[in-house]
């Protein structure tokens, strides 16, 4: 069985509900982020989020995602593992999907950090046989040793994120769906990460990841996309993606500085 | 519709409710000496105090009203908490909704085990009155079970619309909390039944008596009325169609709402 994600013609609009005054409205509409915001029929605020996109991937691809703040890329990905479902289009998948959005979400403070891979382990449906295996690989790749059988609260930020990474890194899936993260990492540690990354994409079949660090893009990636305003701006090989909205990014600066 | 639609999707999860629900009861707990046993000790106090109180009030022999009491005021919290917990089932579990694509049934189904696991516990004080009391036991007893089940679904089915239209609704919540705390006095469970005397119809037209009472009356020996488990076959058909319907309708919205 191959893996693969197609997108056919997904578009994504959402009401925001309780933007009210007039001078809210306004502030937003200034404020100037790549999402386009109109007023429907009820008198909602409707976030036109992703605009007509098509994508197909399969085995071996692996999709960089860019764009600036607000352009969709968090709800592209949302909308490709089903959390978010379209307005208009579809979208179709075979194969396990991982997922690693925000990548705060699952620790339990008071919990230990074993405890906490346990429940990872059941968030992400790893079968209950292959928990000792999920945990051996987790401790492997965070380092924190004894460490783990302490409440979680008693760990250093860095502990927390390494954790957090291992715990997200350590799944086997057909299709991985990431929001870049590893920045917030240090030198030493993003230099591991980086290098565990790369192995993980040999793993799973399909990846599909959102970042700013170009850098890592284009070391993981052989595809790539560059959303503007919820729509495909540019699509083609990873580095003329990049060449093209380091180009847009220069062209805004020169407008600015002007 | 979606997996994370499919309500039939979230009862094929339990693996992930259920283990989510008996994590909320550790946590809940957890650094307390006597952890869950505080239910045991809470629901005594109560049932023991009022039982003096109101056994005077109301003229009652302890041995017939002390049970009453304790059965009540299981099934009541039970049926209240479970309640108010679905009205904030999606907010409260934002994070991960946004972030896992979940069927979302699974976070009201998270809720009603988490209850029920606190009504187990809580089956503790009613075997110790039980005992004191001289209650025998008799095969009436077994109506508990479909009962318990009739009420379950039930809840299931409130809560999951409840749940979906507080992500919508900010305001439903604390209503719902307010028109419970009324229900609590209005329904037979510090007073009998009998005691309405010609003003029966009080609780025969009371959702929540019937509710109650198809729990309470197995535990203490009594086959609940005909009337009792009709309404609950009834109400459960269309509660189940009005969820349903609702999930079809706006539950592709709560990941947007919360």
């Amino acid at each position: 069985m191959s893996a693969f994600l197609k997108l056919h013609e997904v578009s994504v609009r959402f009401r925001v509900y309780g933007v009210g005054s007039q001078s809210l409205k306004k502030k937003i509409i200034s404020f100037g982020t790549g999402g386009r915001l109109a007023r429907d029929a009820a008198n909602h605020f409707v976030v036109q989020a992703l605009d007509n996109i098509s994508l197909e991937l399969k085995d071996g691809d692996r999709l960089g995602i860019i764009g600036a703040n607000g352009s969709g890329k968090s709800t592209l990905l949302r909308t490709m593992v089903g959390i978010y479902r379209p307005n208009e289009g579809s979208v179709s998948s075979q194969g396990r999907i991982a997922t690693i959005i925000d990548h705060s979400v699952g620790l339990e403070l008071q919990a230990t950090g074993l405890e906490n891979v346990q429940a990872r382990a059941v968030l992400l449906g790893v079968q209950k046989a292959d928990w000792p295996t999920y945990t051996e690989r987790v401790g492997d790749i965070c380092e924190l040793g004894d460490y783990l059988s302490m409440p979680v609260h008693t760990y250093s930020s860095g502990m927390m994120m390494r954790l957090n990474f291992a715990l997200s890194i350590s799944i086997d899936p057909d299709i991985l769906v990431l929001d870049e993260w590893l920045s917030v990492a240090d030198a030493a540690f993003r230099n591991k990460a980086a290098a565990l990354m790369e192995d993980l994409v040999a793993r799973s079949r399909v990846l599909i990841i959102a970042s700013h660090n170009l850098e890592l893009l284009q070391r993981l990636c052989n595809r790539g996309i560059f959303l503007k305003g919820g729509a495909l701006a540019k699509e083609g090989e990873m580095h003329s993606v990049i060449s093209s909205y380091l180009l847009g990014a220069h062209e805004l600066s020169s407008v600015t500085s002007r | 519709m979606s997996p994370t639609t499919s309500i039939a999707e979230a009862f094929r999860q339990w693996r992930i409710w259920w283990w989510l629900a008996r994590r909320d009861i550790r946590s809940r707990y957890r650094g307390s000496v006597l952890g869950p046993l505080w239910l045991v000790a809470t629901l005594g106090i109560l049932v023991g105090g009022l039982s003096i109180v109101y056994g005077a009030v109301f003229n009652q022999p302890l041995k017939t009203f002390i049970p009453y009491l304790t059965t009540g005021f299981m099934v009541w919290w039970f049926v209240s908490v479970s309640i108010t917990e679905c009205c904030t089932a999606f907010i409260n579990n934002s994070a991960l909704i946004r972030n896992q694509p979940l069927p979302i049934a699974i976070y009201v189904l998270q809720t009603i085990a988490r209850n029920l696991i606190i009504l187990a516990t809580n089956i503790i004080v009613f075997l110790a009155v039980a005992l004191f009391c001289g209650l025998r036991p008799s095969l009436i007893n077994l109506f508990v079970i479909p009962g318990l089940v009739l009420v379950s679904i039930l809840l299931f089915s409130v809560g999951l619309c409840l749940a979906i239209i507080c992500a919508r609704f900010r305001d439903i919540p604390h209503l719902v909390a307010n028109l419970l705390q009324v229900a609590m006095l209005l329904t037979p469970i510090m007073f009998l039944k009998s005691m309405l005397g010609p003003r029966a119809a009080f609780a025969d037209f009371n959702p929540f008596f019937h509710i109650v009472d198809a729990i309470r009356g197995p535990l203490l020996g009594q086959t609940p009325s005909a009337l009792t488990w009709s309404f609950l076959v009834l109400t459960n058909l269309f509660a189940a169609a009005a969820s349903a319907w609702l999930m079809r309708r706006a539950g592709h919205r709560v990941a947007y709402l919360v």
